[in-house]
């Protein structure tokens, strides 16, 4: 193998792999954006201070002074007391302001990491790997008293620690470090010792005769060098200085130490020092917000129960579940699937009041639903990383309801783009309320056709809209019904065809039809077309116009997109093809055919 | 010229200056991240943040230097990919291999040139050989034989020193050669232990 054989492969293996013709910009935009949006709230609900529900209230009452008094929006808002939303002095604020808010999923794995380490010795695992449970957090999940080494050689780093799903042990890794260029190292299991012999760390460190015996403060261990090698017959031990196994009990406790790596990394005295050095992790809850519970175990460090949703909007399931110690609010964490441009919901409980400061300019309805007031806010606050401000921006892709019931306070928050009327994951107001009743208990269903941008069968479009629904009898290649979209203002209904799960973002060509009761003349906007590229023809005896190419923004493109508009009887019909991003497109008579195919 | 306005854009906010920039980084940055974690999902999705954090951090980047600190952030959130994954496979699960085969990528239902099949055979066993590199040597292997920089320029790029990528590429290549010997020697792969690794590997380590 020479270089220039193995460059070539490296070409040949990467552009067999990854397809050119997608164009990754409109996702890569819709991402970006909706984070950076989400991204001012990126400090999580933890972050809010203990102080702040109290500087909240006297804020309140301040700002309900000088805001009702001094403002336009205040004199408005008057007569309104607001419970759970502050106005702040205006619509900028310094950026290092508090503020309730949960990371979007993304963020999971750096707000696992920034956690801080706990008072135990074990080194900070932020500078190694970032996606995995701290010592407090695993301490927190596990429902015993764990142990940590307070001694470990120079050469590990810990990076991390989890729960085996299935047995409950504790497992603590430690990698050897950056230096050593290898992802070897130790890992630290524990489980308490049962009753029964339902014990996994009980059983026989090794081979009969690999195993020696060492003393462990007085108490006796087994260490093996070696590991069981896996054959098509018998497992056969094998001697391995790589591999290296200690096991012992004590404290009421089974406790194994795994090395893997060079034999002089890691010392037998080493493991026994390590092992004689254990102490019981700190039960304290941290100051953060913890993250990766499931709802029992939220539950458990909340003291209240959690209401959970009884049905969902289709589509979202639930992604992440936090426990926030200083406010004591448990927040569920819902996504849509399968896209990820950011779409979510969350809701908070606690048994505090959750208080939020808003922009001075935002505006606050009050909804009474299931007999309760909620407040509901669309907005939210601003800024990029580094900047010294942070802007309210009235039309972001928050929206937020706050509400009181018994005694727990909640939040939902909602977080979707309204100006992509097209994404399935769209939120009606109806099904916002739906969702706050769910939460209160009031109802137990999602209402079935609240997302009018997700309709996956056309009888059910007719349905809504009241007419029978053209469809085409004709379709290009490669070419199937996505979705359906309902308008109850126009009444219109519009069929996308596409290639894949998201043909206007994934960059295949795909086919739209528009079906709306025709009233008046046609007023398509034709502005901008040059002469040549308006055409008057006939389909199934009705006359058409037929655009060739795009104005976008007054900005004519002559690319290879076609357009024809035309009424048939009392139903007005919209046809266009979007071609993919390597401008393959329909003919003009392939094009006919299909708007002569509509049946 | 386009894409130094491309960045001021995107420094006053207008994130339509990411159109550029993913026009001309975006497809290169996947492959280089496929070839460093062998999984394209995963390779999208490493590049996805990396724009988002580049965008974040846009503020930090001088004209004419999008590229190799673009590329650093890919790079550096795939060796950060692969050292997560390594862990939980070298510690838990053995033997697991969850990266594609090369071979469905490269299927090809017409029967080919012998030169052709040699060399599809060829690059099949560099892709399991690179497969079984420590992640940072496969890093430096990309950098140097697909993102085509000079030592010193992966070592500016990285902030690793020459040495480190002297190391790391002379190790790199004396496994792919062994690896590559022994699989070509011998069309069966290498016995693997119960923790996932071969026993070269771990002799080597």
């Amino acid at each position: 193998m020479n270089e220039h054989n193995l460059r070539k492969s490296l070409h040949s293996i990467a552009d067999a792999a990854i397809d050119e013709n997608k164009d990754p910009y409109p996702g890569l935009k819709k991402y970006v954006r909706q984070h950076l949006q989400t991204g001012e709230k990126k400090r999580p609900a933890s972050h809010r201070r203990a102080w702040q529900w109290a500087s909240g209230i006297a804020l309140a009452v301040l700002l309900s002074i000088t805001v009702f008094a001094f403002t336009p929006q205040g004199r408005v808002l008057a007569q309104r007391v607001l419970r759970f939303f502050t106005y702040s002095t205006g619509d900028q604020r310094p950026a290092n302001s508090s503020q309730t808010a949960v990371k979007t999923a993304s963020e999971t794995s750096s707000q696992v990491a920034a956690i801080s380490a706990s008072d135990d010795s074990t080194p900070d695992p932020a500078s190694i790997l970032d996606s995995n449970l701290e010592i407090r957090e695993v301490q927190l999940k596990a429902g015993y008293q764990i142990y940590v080494p307070s001694w470990i050689p120079e050469n590990l780093q810990f990076s991390g620690a989890s729960i085996e799903e299935n047995t409950n042990i504790v497992r603590i890794f430690f990698l050897l470090s950056q230096r050593e260029l290898n992802s070897n190292g130790l890992v630290f299991r524990q489980e308490p010792l049962p009753a029964t012999d339902d014990c996994t760390l009980c059983d026989q460190v090794g081979a009969d005769g690999a195993i020696q015996q060492v003393l462990i403060a007085g108490i006796y261990g087994e260490y093996v060098k070696g590991v069981w090698k896996y054959t098509d017959e018998d497992p056969v031990w094998e001697s391995d200085p790589f591999l290296q196994k200690m096991r012992w009990q004590d404290k009421g406790m089974a406790f194994e130490l795994l090395f893997m790596g060079p034999p002089d990394s890691m010392s037998l005295e080493d493991m026994v020092r390590i092992a004689e050095s254990l102490k019981e992790a700190s039960t304290q809850l941290p100051d953060e917000a913890i993250w990766n519970l499931t709802v029992q175990e939220a539950e458990k460090l909340a003291g209240f129960t959690v209401n959970v949703p009884a049905s969902l909007p289709e589509g979202y399931s639930l992604d992440n579940v936090i426990y926030n110690p200083s406010s004591n609010d448990v927040i569920q964490m819902y996504k849509f699937h399968p896209y990820s441009a950011g779409e979510q919901f969350n809701i908070h409980q606690s048994r505090q009041p959750l208080v939020d400061e808003i922009g001075n300019s935002a505006g606050v309805e009050l909804l009474t639903v299931d007999g309760k007031t909620v407040e509901y806010v669309h907005g939210s606050w601003f800024g990029l990383d580094g900047s010294p401000v942070e802007t309210w921006q009235p039309n972001s892709i928050f929206h937020t309801f706050r509400w009181q019931d018994g005694d727990d306070y909640f939040a939902l928050e909602v977080l979707f783009d309204e100006t992509d009327t097209w994404s399935p994951a769209y939120w009606t107001r109806d099904g916002m309320t739906a969702m706050i009743e769910l939460v209160m208990g009031a109802r137990s269903d999602f209402p079935d056709q609240v997302n009018y941008n997700n309709i996956t069968d056309i009888s059910t479009a007719g349905q809504l809209a009241g007419f029978h629904v053209l469809q085409p009898q004709t379709l290009p290649e490669g070419l199937a019904f996505e979705r359906a979209v309902y308008d109850p203002v126009r009444r219109s209904i519009t069929l996308l065809y596409g290639a894949g799960t998201d043909s206007r973002t994934d960059g295949n060509a795909y086919l739209v039809i528009i079906e709306e009761p025709a009233q008046g003349a046609i007023d398509y906007d034709l502005a901008g077309y040059p002469q040549d590229a308006i055409e008057q023809v006939e389909v199934s005896g009705h006359k058409a116009t037929l655009l060739r190419g795009v104005n976008v923004d007054g900005q004519y493109q002559d690319v290879p997109r076609w357009t024809m508009v035309w009424d048939r009887e009392d139903l007005r019909v919209i046809l266009w093809i979007t071609p993919d991003d390597s401008q393959t497109s329909l003919s003009k008579n392939e094009f006919l055919l299909i708007a002569e195919s509509l049946q | 010229m386009k894409e130094n306005l491309a960045i001021e854009a995107l420094k006053e906010g207008n994130l339509e200056g990411l159109e550029t920039l993913a026009g001309l980084y975006y497809h290169r940055a996947v492959k280089a991240a496929f070839l460093i974690v062998q999984s394209k999902g995963e390779a999208e999705d490493i590049v996805q943040d990396s724009f988002l954090r580049a965008v974040e951090k846009i503020g930090q980047c001088k004209p004419g230097c999008f590229r190799p600190w673009f590329h650093r952030i890919v790079v550096n959130a795939a060796i950060k990919s692969v050292g997560k994954r390594n862990r939980l496979i070298s510690f838990e699960q053995p033997g697991r291999d969850s990266q594609a085969p090369l071979e469905e990528i490269l299927r090809d239902p017409q029967p080919g040139h012998q030169a052709v099949v040699e060399s599809r055979e060829l690059t099949g066993e560099i892709w399991k050989a690179m497969r079984r590199l420590p992640v940072r040597q496969r890093a430096a292997i990309v950098l140097k034989y697909y993102l085509d920089q000079s030592e010193a320029g992966i070592s500016a790029m990285m902030n690793w020193p020459v040495s480190t990528v002297k190391w790391l590429l002379f190790s790199a290549r004396k496994r792919l050669k062994v690896h590559l010997y022994a699989a070509l020697a011998d069309p069966q792969p290498a016995t693997q232990n119960p923790v996932g690794r071969s026993e070269t590997e771990i002799g080597e380590s």
